[in-house]
Formats: structure tokens, C-alpha cells, sequence
């Protein structure tokens, strides 16, 4: 019995020292000459954010910027101002309609016959401009018509 | 006096026009060294230069002597980490980094370890064959090369422009750093500039 009981007590001791012993094995290895002590706080610290860390490893972070160059800069101004004069024709097209309102005359979704009282919000929708390329080739038509017919 | 016979005018308008919009694009193979520049943005044959300027300085500088001289002959293993474009293009550095890996591959000096995505899918791989391999073909864990250098590096840009006139400066900088030591080991450049004029 006594034989019994020191053996268990033996077995158990071992197996304890041996997870004590390889608890610290894990968590703390002996330091190298020289190495840091607190080398454990930095390496917990970058261990949590790894994955992150590496995941644009071989590859290219664009963080372009706009250089100005004289000749993009001049056709984007001439686009620009083009963009702009569209818009003011369109409005001007709008605001003619809405003070003559041809009650009758169906564009589109039906304005601007629909839109009284929808002042508000129907310039929110997307029409077909009143000047676009298409009334240029009319003017042409019409031009080379009356030509051809007073000749 | 002035007389113009409108139809045969519209007939050749038309006709212009059906011509331009039938002409066949017209595209033929060229030499990858060949030298073709059309709008003086980045292009192959700067990538090109800068591959052959980087592999030159990498292989044929001091560091590598010194490594293998410190480390009983062995060779170094090399991660590739990110470069930043910070440059006014959009400039994929892979072109001339693969170009790069390829010559450490071939010339046998350096070794190269997988980093980034790819090293994830071979990771990911290695946890199916954990699964699905047969035991004598499956791949163990905690058994890859740690790498000695990261290399690393960045794209600048500088223009200067005036009317119809620009000069475009390019200046692409690869590093290698001691991955024990933070030191670097090996800066590699590459400086490009053009004068291009419209």
C-alpha cells in the first residue's frame, strides 16, 4: 500500500513538473545574449494583427496624386465649360416651357403638359436635353432643304 | 457662280463616313524590347529598364558576398513585401518585381519565399491535405523557410508641365532589409525622365 501510494504520488509529481515546466517552456523561452526582456510585449502585440499585416505582401498600394499637366488641365476646362453651357440650355429650355407650358405637347414621361404643380421635383428626372446634336443635324436638313428648293 | 449639287454633297458625307467607320484596326506584333512611346505615360519599356537596372544591382552588390561569407556559403531567402505607387499613374510594380524574382529563381544566389495572398492559399492548402491526403504525401505543418530580407520599395513621380511642353520624373526605389535587424542591406534605383511635347 505504502509501495502503491508513493509510486501514484511519484507519477502525479512528474506529470505536474512536466506542465509547470512546459507552460513556461511555451510562454517564455530563454532569452538569447542580448535579446530584449520585454521582447514578449511586441511580439503579442503584432501576433494579434498578422494576418493583416502580410496581406498586401507582393503588391502595389496605389496612392497616386493629380500632377497638373498643362494640356489635360486645358481640356478639362474646355470639357467643363461644355458640361456647363449643356446645363444652362437645358435650363433655359425648361424655364421657356414653363412659361409658355405647351399644355398639349407630350415629352418624355409627359411633361410639361404633367407638370404643373411639379415644379419641385421633376427637374430631378433625366430628359433628353431640348439642344442636343440631333437638332443641329435638323437645322442642317432644313437648311440644305430650302436651299435645294430656292435654287 | 456658286452652285453645289447638295445630293452628290450628302452622298460623299455619307459615304466618308460609312468608309471611316468600316476601316479595319490594324494591329501587328512588335519586339518586347522595341522602344515605342505614344502618350509619355509609364509603359513597358520603362518597366523593362527598370527590371534589368534592379536585377543588376541586386545580384552584382556587396550584400549578397557578405551574407553567404557570414552564413557558411548559404544562400539568402528574400520575401517579397509591398510597393507603394505614389507616383501621379496608375503603375503596377509586379511587371518588373516578377521579372526580378524570376532572375533570383534562375540565377540560383538568392532563394525566394512566398508572402501575401499566395503563401495563404498555400497555407490553405496544406489544411486541406490535413483532411484529404494520404498520410506519406501529407504536407506538415511549421515547416516553411523563414525569410532573412523583405524587399521593399516605392514609385515617385515629379511633373513639370508648361503649355505643350512636359517633363515627367520617375524615380523607383527598392529596398532590402534585414528581417532580425531592421538593416537595410540593399537600395536599388532606378531613374527615369522624359521630355515629352505635344
Amino acid at each position: 500500500m505504502r509501495y502503491f501510494m508513493s509510486h501514484h504520488c511519484c507519477c502525479a509529481g512528474i506529470i505536474t513538473c512536466l506542465l509547470v515546466m512546459s507552460m513556461p517552456a511555451v510562454a517564455q523561452q530563454p532569452l538569447l545574449p542580448d535579446q530584449n526582456p520585454r521582447y514578449q510585449e511586441s511580439m503579442n502585440l503584432y501576433l494579434i494583427s498578422e494576418d493583416s499585416l502580410t496581406a498586401q505582401e507582393g503588391t502595389t498600394r496605389q496612392q497616386t496624386y493629380k500632377a497638373y499637366q498643362f494640356m489635360e488641365a486645358k481640356a478639362e476646362r474646355r470639357e467643363q465649360r461644355r458640361q456647363d453651357r449643356r446645363e444652362r440650355r437645358r435650363a433655359w429650355s425648361w424655364g421657356a416651357w414653363d412659361s409658355w407650358s405647351y399644355p398639349g405637347y407630350n415629352y418624355g414621361y409627359g411633361y410639361p403638359g404633367y407638370s404643373y404643380g411639379y415644379h419641385g421635383y421633376r427637374h430631378h428626372y433625366s430628359y433628353a436635353p431640348a439642344y442636343q446634336w440631333y437638332n443641329l443635324a435638323t437645322a442642317t436638313t432644313l437648311a440644305l432643304g430650302t436651299y435645294m428648293l430656292f435654287r | 457662280m456658286f452652285k453645289i449639287n447638295a445630293p452628290a454633297f450628302i452622298g460623299i458625307l455619307m459615304s466618308a463616313a460609312v468608309i471611316q467607320g468600316c476601316a479595319p484596326r490594324r494591329v501587328t506584333r512588335v519586339d518586347e524590347k522595341q522602344q515605342i512611346d505614344i502618350s509619355g505615360r509609364w509603359n513597358n519599356t520603362d518597366s523593362r529598364l527598370t527590371a534589368e537596372e534592379m536585377i543588376g544591382s541586386a545580384l552584382g552588390e556587396n550584400w549578397l558576398s557578405e551574407f553567404m561569407q557570414q552564413h557558411g556559403g548559404k544562400k539568402p531567402v528574400v520575401i517579397v513585401g509591398m510597393v507603394a505607387n505614389k507616383s501621379h499613374e496608375h503603375i503596377d510594380a509586379e511587371t518588373f518585381i516578377k521579372d526580378m524574382e524570376r532572375s533570383f529563381v534562375t540565377t540560383q544566389k538568392v532563394r525566394l519565399v512566398q508572402g501575401g495572398s499566395k503563401r495563404e492559399e498555400l497555407r490553405g492548402e496544406r489544411a486541406d491535405q490535413q483532411k484529404n491526403a494520404s498520410v506519406s504525401t501529407m504536407k506538415k505543418w511549421g515547416l516553411e523557410v523563414g525569410a532573412d530580407y523583405i524587399l521593399q520599395g516605392s514609385i515617385n513621380s515629379i511633373v513639370d508641365s508648361h503649355k505643350r511642353q512636359m517633363v515627367v520624373y520617375y524615380q523607383v526605389d527598392l529596398e532590402l532589409t534585414d528581417l532580425q535587424s531592421n538593416e537595410v542591406k540593399w537600395i536599388g534605383n532606378k531613374k527615369i525622365a522624359k521630355y515629352v511635347k505635344n
